[in-house]
């Protein structure tokens, strides 16, 4: 665990945000049902892309055993209704996440979420637009507002943040990253996806970055800190964006 | 078997074969073609033939004449049906328009002729039939079709798979080829060869197959492309004509400048300008060819404002032009409209371009075929000699170049290599089997390898992509959009899902289609760029577009933003992918030259030397002198470090270069076996290096060698390098090399395009490229780790069988084992040689402009002056 403020913690090695108090991980971005949503554009991918997100998450529970999950955003992939392979896959996620693991669960609306509500509200799974606790607010992070709408402590997702570094011979490695930021009262942390399929753009270029989120486009990105992480085995701290950029 | 054609007939011979009204029309030629004297004969004993001359030596009729006269015969003796007797298939749409006029107007004449006897026959029909011909055409063909039908290698694949049309084919007789030497290299050329294969499953009575060609070589293995094996794995039958050498050449080797290394750009380009203005006004029509398209925009831009040639009568043609803009230079070519035209490859190939004097070619073609074939292109008819002005820019070019004009006047050519077991194409077909009715796997089997490509398929290989198709690796979810179902009890398998028919029609196709970028500066559109260069972009890169330097800033799908960067140097060339590798034949031929050179001039015969020169490669005075102060100063470069051999093709010599300035190890393997070979030992020896010996090494690939760079403080000692990597473990070594490469990426998706895993339209749209892209890393991710994906398998063979030459390396290094080449490591040194200085040069990543490369390029000479105690202008006596 990386203690970031208060009692707010990558849960390193896993791509999960963790608050003590409350027992809770967090994590963002599954995209469950990609394959389907991407067969529609004539795209076959193997079903385990989302195998294995599931078992991503599996593999957290089982290793952190926290009391509560809270899913920032983007629980699957399709804009449109549910279709059969996700309505299968999801049900099978979430079931398992009660049932087996006997999880309190959270979820906060995406804009890949809807009409998510319905299956959810059969597992009386709470299906928010934010979630607030103590200092904390948790959003997806897709919306218009302002930081003063929050809590002190924002943790979000819909980035899909990665970095890339150079080797010494000039060969480029992508890694996902969590960034942690404070802009003056307030503090965000950007959440890495967990589903394998989606990087994102690569904040090591921020200055040419249009960030996806509203939130972000008048902040300063330099100022954020990345955190890439290779999931399962490590998690590093680098420093500010715009420092690092001169050492690369 | 396959044999060489003996028999010989006259005109007066074959017009006894004819029907009379043939042969009154063929009778207006006095005398037969090489092509048409041994050609014809065996189409009419009904064999296998595959004919290779230069264009414009009546191939085309040869192939067609007895098949003219019979249909001929047919249709007097009311036999000629409602089928379609001859399939012509030619990878150029361009050559089928043609083919089409020189089909239709002999018919005619013939059949006028006929009619004017007082005689009716049915009319005999030709038709066209390409992506481009329409859904009425198409019904027209299906109620009368063609007796000959003209097609392309994508459009005869679906001929057979539509289901009415495929009726119509029952009867075919003859098939054609046309040029098979632009086929047999490539996947294209195996999609062709399966498609063959599921023809003579619909043709009743089998065909007999005629395959056109350019000069190829050994024509053995294209022969064997062509026919394939029987159902009992026994190779068809195949007559070989080999007219290849009937046409005469006038070769000539030349530079700009008297000294290629002591004159500036500035001179050098004056030179070449000036010289290229002389050539072109000595003749009626003149084609340039340069190795780029940014070469040719170039060549012809200075010619033009040098006054050299009036702007009105020079054309560029390249395959960046658009489509008009190209026909219009072509038909200024072919009406003589034009005096002269300069182009990179795109008018290499095939099609009719009229009347050309002379052809010029700056640089190294780096082929031996590749140069005749643009030679050829001039004199076009057969009895006419080609002419051809070869120009060295440099010395590496110059010698290639050289050695390029003895090789062809000796008669000797680079063999090619055919593609073997693509996955990718294997799966398109069987996906269009299955399309056409229900199989048992053993019958699939033996279709697939009777041709040749595919004859070594190992049968679990095939299983694999039977399994990848059905669904398994976990690739179908819920059996939405199954592609076939494979019954592995029963061995069976078919068509599955009512998408896959029009999935089949409108994603086949074997030729990758890249992304092109739009490039923006601010929100303004400044051009395009190609997807494969962008990927190579960094941030902060400059690089020309249009004539103008830019930095690049960074990409998001389909849009590339950058910046201008007035007055900087480029730090990327804007050619790097366009450049042709040198063919190993040609880079063996320069290993034999440089030794033929040092057992001269170590005794000091260099009259003989330059006599050599002059004679053999066609060079004048300055030419020779330039080649022999290179290879002079070589070997005192050698001798310098004590020495006593020289480079050839038994002797691959290893520098030790330590460049104390920038703080650089170079180990520099001096192998002329082109880039495709070198390609794979660098990748395999830098990876093995560093997972072996913990040493990140970069690396450099040049057509004459290559090069691994590390930090000088890292301790290695060459033959720990050169133990590392073996025969045995070197496609290995490569294959992993490449798993971890940024360049799979890409050519995985094209392989997932051609194996219908990435669809390029589906439900009736274009699914959106940059979606494709934005994803290619991304979906590369998720399959590679899936045991025996045949997809994956078949990219990485792509790479180190196609693009890399890995099979080639692996002879190399078993020579070497085996002691019939070995290498030479030289002492460590504080300077490279000067073979070693046109390599680094060239392999900088961080590439230096024109002028600097002179500068860089003179510095070092001086430096080896000093160090040699020569003087240069002494250096030839």
């Amino acid at each position: 665990m990386i203690k970031l403020y208060a009692d707010l913690y990558i849960a390193d090695p896993w791509p999960a945000a963790y608050i003590e108090y409350l027992d809770a991980i967090i994590i963002a971005d599954l995209h469950l049902g990609i394959e389907g949503a991407l067969q529609e554009e004539g795209l076959y991918l193997p079903k385990k892309v989302s195998e294995s997100t599931r078992n991503l998450v599996y593999n957290i529970l089982s290793d952190l055993n926290p009391s509560k999950v809270i899913i920032a955003g983007d629980l699957k992939h399709s804009f449109g209704l549910l279709n059969t392979s996700e309505w299968i896959e999801i049900k099978k996620f979430v079931r398992s996440l009660i049932e087996d693991y006997r999880k309190d669960v959270i979820v906060i609306r995406g804009n890949h979420d809807n009409y998510l509500g319905v299956l959810l509200d059969r597992f009386n799974i709470p299906f928010l637009e934010r979630y607030d606790y103590d200092i904390y607010t948790v959003i997806h992070g897709h919306k218009e507002g302002l930081l003063e709408d929050f809590n002190e402590v924002i943790i979000m997702g819909h980035e899909h943040p990665s970095i890339t570094i150079r080797d010494e011979l000039g060969v480029k490695y992508k890694y996902k990253c969590f960034l942690w930021g404070v802009f003056g009262r307030h503090k965000i942390l950007i959440l890495p996806s967990l589903s394998e399929l989606a990087t994102g753009a690569s904040f090591t270029e921020y200055e040419y970055i249009e960030p996806l989120s509203p939130l972000l486009k008048k902040l300063d990105l330099g100022r954020f800190k990345p955190f890439p992480i290779i999931v399962g085995e490590t998690v590093q701290e680098l420093p500010e964006l715009k420092v690092l950029r001169h050492i690369l | 078997m396959i044999r060489y054609a003996k028999e010989r007939i006259d005109r007066d011979t074959l017009l006894k074969y004819l029907d009379k009204d043939v042969a009154w029309w063929f009778s207006r030629f006095d005398s037969l073609t090489p092509p048409q004297e041994y050609g014809i004969l065996p189409i009419i004993k009904g064999e296998n033939v595959l004919i290779t001359s230069p264009t414009g030596s009546g191939k085309t009729l040869t192939a067609f004449i007895y098949i003219i006269s019979e249909l001929i015969k047919y249709a007097k003796e009311g036999r000629l049906e409602d089928y379609v007797y001859a399939v012509y298939v030619s990878p150029l749409r361009s050559l089928n328009n043609d083919i089409y006029k020189n089909l239709t107007t002999p018919l005619n004449e013939i059949l006028n002729h006929i009619r004017d006897r007082g005689l009716e026959i049915p009319e005999i029909r030709v038709a066209i039939r390409t992506g481009d011909t329409t859904q009425a055409e198409r019904s027209k063909m299906l109620k009368k079709p063609p007796h000959i039908l003209i097609t392309t290698p994508e459009s005869l694949a679906l001929i057979i798979t539509a289901p009415k049309f495929k009726r119509r084919l029952s009867k075919v007789k003859w098939v054609i080829v046309d040029e098979i030497h632009s086929l047999c290299e490539n996947k294209r050329g195996l999609h062709l060869s399966l498609s063959l294969e599921r023809l003579e499953e619909l043709a009743e009575e089998g065909f007999i197959r005629i395959g056109l060609s350019a000069t190829i070589h050994p024509l053995d293995e294209v022969a064997k492309f062509l026919v394939g094996y029987d159902d009992n794995g026994m190779l068809r039958n195949c007559v070989i004509v080999d007219a290849r050498f009937y046409k005469k050449m006038d070769l000539k080797l030349r530079v700009p400048v008297k000294d290629l290394i002591y004159s500036s750009s500035e001179e050098t380009s004056r030179g070449l300008y000036k010289y290229l203005g002389r050539v072109l006004n000595k003749y009626r029509t003149v084609l340039v060819f340069t190795n780029t398209r940014s070469g040719a925009e170039r060549v012809a831009y200075y010619l033009k404002k040098y006054g050299f040639v009036d702007a009105d009568e020079l054309g560029v043609h390249h395959s960046s032009l658009s489509r008009d803009e190209r026909w219009s230079i072509e038909d200024r070519l072919k009406k003589g409209m034009i005096k002269g035209v300069v182009t990179s490859t795109s008018l290499e190939l095939g099609i009719d371009i009229g009347y050309i004097d002379a052809v010029v070619q700056i640089g190294s073609p780096k082929s031996i075929n590749r140069g005749l074939q643009r030679i050829g292109r001039s004199g076009h008819s057969l009895h006419r000699v080609s002419k051809g002005y070869f120009i060295g820019m440099d010395l590496d070019e110059l010698i290639e170049d050289g050695v390029l004009i003895s090789e062809a006047y000796k008669g000797r050519l680079d063999s090619i290599s055919i593609p073997r077991n693509a996955l990718d194409v294997l799966a398109q077909h069987i996906v269009g089997m299955a399309l056409e009715r229900k199989w048992r796997v053993e019958d699939a089997y033996r279709v697939v390898k009777r041709t040749y490509p595919y004859h070594n398929l190992p049968y679990d290989k095939f299983i694999s992509v039977l399994r990848y198709l059905s669904g398994k690796y976990g690739l179908e979810d819920y059996k939405v959009y199954g592609k076939i179902w494979f019954d592995e009890d029963t061995m069976e398998f078919g068509r599955r899902g009512k998408y896959l028919r029009p999935i089949y029609f409108q994603n086949i196709g074997t030729i990758p289609e890249d992304i092109s970028m739009i490039v923006y500066h601010g929100r303004r559109p400044i051009g395009r760029l190609e997807e494969e260069f962008v990927e190579n972009l960094d941030t902060g890169d400059i690089f020309v577009l249009a004539g103008k330097t830019f930095r690049y800033l960074y990409s998001r799908g389909d849009k590339v933003f950058v910046e201008p960067a007035e007055g900087q140097k480029p730090t990327v060339p804007s050619w790097i992918s366009e450049l042709l590798p040198l063919t190993f034949d040609l880079g063996e031929a320069i290993s034999r030259f440089r030794w033929l050179m040092y057992t001269l001039l170590k005794d000091g015969l260099y009259e003989d030397a330059r006599k050599y020169i002059i004679k053999e490669m066609h060079g004048d005075v300055w030419v020779a002198n330039n080649i022999i102060r290179y290879i002079d100063l070589q070997m005192k470069f050698l001798e310098s470090l004590g020495t006593d051999t020289f480079h050839s093709p038994e002797n691959l010599i290893i520098e030790n270069y330590l460049d104390e300035d920038y703080g650089y190890k170079y180990i520099i393997f001096h192998t002329v076996f082109g880039r495709r070979v070198n390609g794979a030992l660098a990748r395999a020896f830098a990876n093995a290096t560093r997972k072996s010996l913990g040493v990140s090494v970069r690396v450099i690939i040049d057509d004459h060698g290559f090069a691994l760079q590390y930090p000088i403080w890292y301790k290695l000692d060459v033959n720990d390098i050169l133990n590392l990597i073996n025969s045995s473990n070197v496609r290995d070594w490569v294959a992993d090399a490449v798993l971890n490469s940024q360049y799979i990426w890409r050519i995985f998706r094209h392989v997932a395009n051609r194996a219908f895993m990435i669809l390029r339209y589906y439900k009736g749209k274009k699914t959106k490229l940059w979606r494709q892209q934005l994803n290619s890393e991304n979906i590369f991710r998720v399959v590679r780790n899936i045991e025996g994906f045949p997809l994956v398998e078949e990219a990485v063979r792509e790479i180190i069988e196609d693009k890399m030459d890995v099979n080639r390396a692996i002879k190399v290094l078993k020579d070497i084992e085996e002691g019939r080449r070995r290498w030479v490591i030289l002492p460590e040194s504080r300077m490279s040689s000067p073979f070693a200085q046109g390599m680094l040069l060239r392999g900088m990543q961080d590439v230096v402009l024109m002028e600097d490369r002179v500068k860089v390029l003179q510095r070092f000479y001086n430096k080896l002056m000093e160090k040699l105690g020569v003087e240069y202008d002494k250096v030839i006596r």
